[in-house]
């Protein structure tokens, strides 16, 4: 075989290998779907159906398909079921957003720095991990939105607060197994700053799990978002689909609908995310597990 | 009563359409002997310790033919409960790595225990007392203290003896050790196959030793199989095979075996390699799989299969049968 | 000897953690807007100016704040977590009445979730690629991805309109006569739902964490030992390989638990459990602060004492840790 007729095959990233292995599999492919669907819903659904989520727009408890102004039926109130679900579609990935984004900053960083630096910075912040962890999520989310006020940004960063932990674990469980490695402290004999380091060395490669993590924090960030709205504590200007469950609750047994769909809403959604981190972990795991 | 209490007989194993991992393997164990199977990595001996036991690490590795008869009766045709049956009870098995293979939930006296009283009905006092016997009878001091001991808390050569203990205790005929000292440290070696040869001694079992090192085979075996790429190559007893290997490939893993010198150190001889490595399954070409490596090799031996050759309770396998250069 | 000083770590660790929350309780009464007063007294609660005087001397407002952090740790310290001016009782005899229902309705739900997710997970890896196995994990990704308080809601319509076998609300039924079996077997009955409801989130996760445990102990040398002896596969499976697949899960089953509390808020507003997840709810609709800062520090406490307990029950079943 002479070497001019060797197929030229340009040697590809493990991330590009990752993206690859991703598409193949059939369920991560309709997760990303599904998510694109609710985006798309999110977006430009209330340019499309401008039907004001809070208006009044029919008789109350309609059923699901019997009347055109509101297709999906009304809720207690006589509002408009769809609208809610259109509208509240924002709501929901913007706060789940916003909530896993606080998260996953407060996590990695705290996780980095102990899992990198050790020693006392390492116990003292494990320690704090210890006391974030032990404060019931919910329960504490609860007693802040209580305590201040029940609008996105808190709620937002009530999340964010008692979700960080388990990230913060997971980032320092990889440092710690990355730090060792050869490639790591030939970039430090080589004078490379800590700071570099961290964030440019060992992240990197430590990305994997934490990225199929975000995938799962930001559809955890939504449930929890959706039962902080079910119990009332949600920001009443806004339509969530949390908020649509809880304001309809004693109704449920004679307008299943008010109930059912806003739900299902939520239920797609998450599951979405959770195939898509799924789809993320087979993907990486064979070719990006030796780092 | 027949001198050969194993009797394998054109065994082949086939790894799923690819190619197969053993090509018609036949030897026989008689009663009391110990035969040592040896071979680079990937030669198939450890498959064949698992296909005699039956028990194939994957579903893509299927036995597609031969006999294993073990006290005349053919293992290969035997019943998943036959199988159990016999298994611990006639023959039995001790691996590698002693650490990963017991159980680090239990203590090693529940698991010697579990063989005793698997093969017998015993109560659990009465498997407890045979228990610290077997501790005993294994070489291990103080034997009632570890009772109640776990794995990670022996050392390796204390495990590989709960091992040998916990294969013995149902005074099997036919014991596999596969390379059962390779995990262990040297001088740890020694002791082991010492008291291998002790019990065999006591209660007449018949070893295969599976193993890389030649001098294992020198201290334990009766006689030899050599094998490669899913074949043997050559048979015999220890004596001739070491003395007057026949096979290019048995000198050659013999010469490989590093001996002191007389001579002073800049006169040592470079020491010798047997160039190339063992082909994977995809890799084999037609003729003597062996060929590529071997400094006989001709156009011959790699168009035509050497048969397996019986001569004055020898077997080789080569086209230049005796060794000589010229055919 | 090693155990104890190493029990005793953990605990003086603990009553670290506990300080550190009653320290937050302080925190967020005096960082929360408005009059720290009016917060100890809880907004819609007795908040008249001579109770409010009241409780500023109590509590000492005007004193510099290290004292009154002093004064408030001891006062915690000895039992007393405020008082709910809403029910007019002292928030820790609320919580004690309270605390029965809510453990009850966790310990069946996680030993539910724990049973059954293990057996699916073992029955998955049994067979991984067979229908049983797509069920199951498809099942789980469902419990999982489900707002725990739509698949409560699913179930009351289920159990409300269509099949009325289980009661859809409340512990009793206050119109059950009888002796204290049928009492028994009353709450039981009403406890399905709920339990299920709960349990289910979980049933999901550990059923998708065994089935990988499994299929890695199964692979492992010792189960081929086990073979190799010759036992049955039931004992293999059952004996040698379970009892190292459930280690992950009990260790995950403790880490969650204030998770698994959070969840229960959710469930028992749904079904109307008298529980401390119902008075945390009320305490918010009521702004009844006192209550809900008694009930977040006594649940954190609760997590804490959990956490000691999941470490010993670990360190009995794997011979390992010692």
């Amino acid at each position: 075989m002479a070497i001019e007729n060797l197929p030229i095959v340009k040697p590809s990233s493990p991330l590009a290998e990752a993206w690859s292995a991703f598409l193949r599999n059939k369920a991560s492919v309709a997760g990303l779907a599904m998510m694109a669907l609710v985006a798309c819903l999110a977006i430009f659904g209330p340019v499309l159906y401008s039907v004001d989520p809070f208006e009044i727009v029919g008789a109350p408890m309609t059923p699901p398909w019997t009347d055109a102004a509101v297709p999906l039926g009304s809720d207690y109130l006589g509002r408009d079921l769809l609208a809610g679900i259109v509208h509240g579609a924002g709501v929901t990935l913007f706060v789940g957003g916003a909530a896993a984004l606080m998260t996953v900053s407060i996590g990695i960083f705290i996780g980095a720095v102990a899992g990198f630096w050790g020693g006392r910075a390492d116990r003292w912040l494990m320690r704090l991990t210890e006391f974030f962890q032990v404060l019931p999520p919910l329960l504490f989310a609860m007693t802040l939105v209580t305590l201040f006020s029940p609008s996105i940004p808190i709620i937002a960063i009530s999340i964010g607060l008692v979700s960080w932990p388990a990230t913060a674990r997971l980032t320092r469980a990889e440092f710690l197994k990355i730090k060792p490695q050869g490639y790591v402290t030939a970039a430090r004999s080589n004078g490379g700053r800590d700071g570099y380091i961290m964030w440019r060395v060992v992240l990197p490669n430590a990305a994997p799990p934490l990225i199929v993590s975000a995938a799962l924090v930001v559809g955890m960030a939504i449930l929890f978002e959706a039962g902080l709205s079910f119990l009332g504590l949600g920001d009443p200007n806004v339509m969530s689909w949390g908020l649509i469950i809880g304001s309809n609750r004693e109704y449920l047994i004679d307008g299943w609908w008010t109930v059912t769909f806003p739900g299902l809403a939520i239920f797609l959604t998450v599951l979405s995310l959770s195939l898509i981190g799924d789809g993320l972990n087979d993907a990486f795991s064979p070719s990006l597990r030796e780092r | 009563m027949e001198p050969a209490i194993l009797k394998v007989r054109d065994l082949t194993v086939d790894f799923r359409g690819t190619g197969k991992i053993l090509d018609r393997v036949s030897f026989d164990l008689d009663r009391g002997q110990t035969i040592g199977i040896v071979g680079e990595s990937g030669c198939g001996k450890s498959m064949m310790a698992l296909s005699i036991m039956r028990l194939m690490p994957s579903l893509a590795l299927r036995i597609t033919g031969g006999r294993v008869e073990l006290d005349g009766e053919d293992l290969l045709e035997a019943s998943d409960q036959r199988m159990r049956e016999v298994r611990g009870s006639k023959a039995a098995m001790i691996f590698q790595d002693p650490m990963t293979s017991l159980n680090p939930l239990y203590t090693i006296g529940d698991q010697i225990a579990e063989s005793i009283r698997k093969n017998g009905q015993v109560d659990r006092r009465e498997a407890m007392a045979k228990t610290v016997g077997m501790l005993k009878a294994v070489g291990i001091p103080d034997p009632a203290r570890h009772l109640g001991e776990y794995p990670h808390q022996l050392s390796g050569g204390k495990r590989q003896r709960v091992m040998i203990a916990m294969a013995l205790a149902g005074n099997p005929d036919v014991l596999i050790a596969d390379e059962p000292t390779t995990a262990l440290d040297v001088t740890v070696q020694a002791q082991i196959f010492e008291q291998l040869r002790a019990m065999q001694e006591k209660s007449g079992t018949s070893i295969i030793l599976i193993t890389h090192d030649m001098g294992a085979v020198a201290e334990m075996a009766d006689r030899v199989v050599v094998m490669y790429a899913g074949r043997i190559v050559e048979e015999g007893s220890v004596e001739d095979i070491l003395d007057t290997p026949r096979h290019p490939y048995t000198r050659g893993l013999i010469a490989c075996i590093p001996h002191l010198s007389d001579e002073p150190f800049d006169a040592w001889p470079l020491l010798p390699v047997i160039p190339g490595a063992v082909p994977g399954l995809a890799e084999r070409q037609a003729g003597c799989t062996f060929a590529p490596r071997c400094p006989l090799a001709d156009r011959h031996c790699r168009e035509n299969v050497p048969p397996l050759v019986e001569s004055a309770g020898r077997r080789i396998a080569c086209w230049h049968g005796d060794g000589d250069s010229a055919r | 000897m090693q155990a104890i000083s190493m029990v005793g770590g953990r605990l003086a660790s603990a009553i670290a953690l506990v300080a550190c929350v009653i320290v937050l309780n302080f925190l967020m009464i005096h960082v929360a807007p408005g009059d720290p007063a009016s917060v100890i007294a809880g907004e819609m609660g007795g908040a008249s100016a001579e109770v409010l005087a009241q409780i500023r001397h109590s509590y000492g407002l005007d004193q510099p704040v290290y004292v009154q952090l002093a004064r408030y740790l001891v006062k915690v310290a000895g039992g007393d977590l405020g008082y709910s001016y809403y029910y007019n009782v002292p928030v820790a005899d609320l919580i004690l009445e309270r605390l029965g229902p809510t453990l009850l309705l966790l310990a069946s739900g996680l030993t539910f979730a724990i049973v059954v997710g293990t057996w699916l997970g073992v029955l998955s890896a049994l067979r991984p690629n067979g229908f049983t196995s797509h069920i199951i994990t498809t099942i789980s990704l469902v419990g999982y991805s489900a707002p725990v308080f739509w698949t409560g809601m699913m179930l009351v319509i289920l159990f409300g309109a269509v099949f009325p076998i289980f009661p859809i609300a409340n512990m009793r039924d206050i119109t059950v006569m009888g002796g204290p079996l049928t009492r028994t077997l009353d709450v039981l009955h009403h406890l399905v739902l709920p339990a299920f409801t709960l349990g289910v989130i979980y049933m999901a996760q550990y059923s998708r964490l065994c089935r990988a445990s499994m299929l890695e102990v199964l692979k492992s040398d010792y189960v081929r030992t086990a073979r190799a002896k010759g036992l049955r596969e039931r004992v293999v499976i059952g004996k040698h390989a379970l009892r190292n697949a459930v280690l992950p899960v009990i260790t995950m089953a403790g880490l969650q638990l204030g998770q698994t509390l959070s969840g229960s808020v959710l469930v028992e507003a749904v079904f109307n459990w008298p529980g401390l997840g119902t008075l945390a709810y009320e305490s918010v609709l009521r702004r009844d602060y006192p209550t809900l800062l008694g009930i977040l520090s006594s649940s954190a406490v609760m997590v804490i004492v959990v956490n000691i307990l999941t470490d010993i029950a670990y360190r009995i079943v794997d011979p390992r840790i010692r």
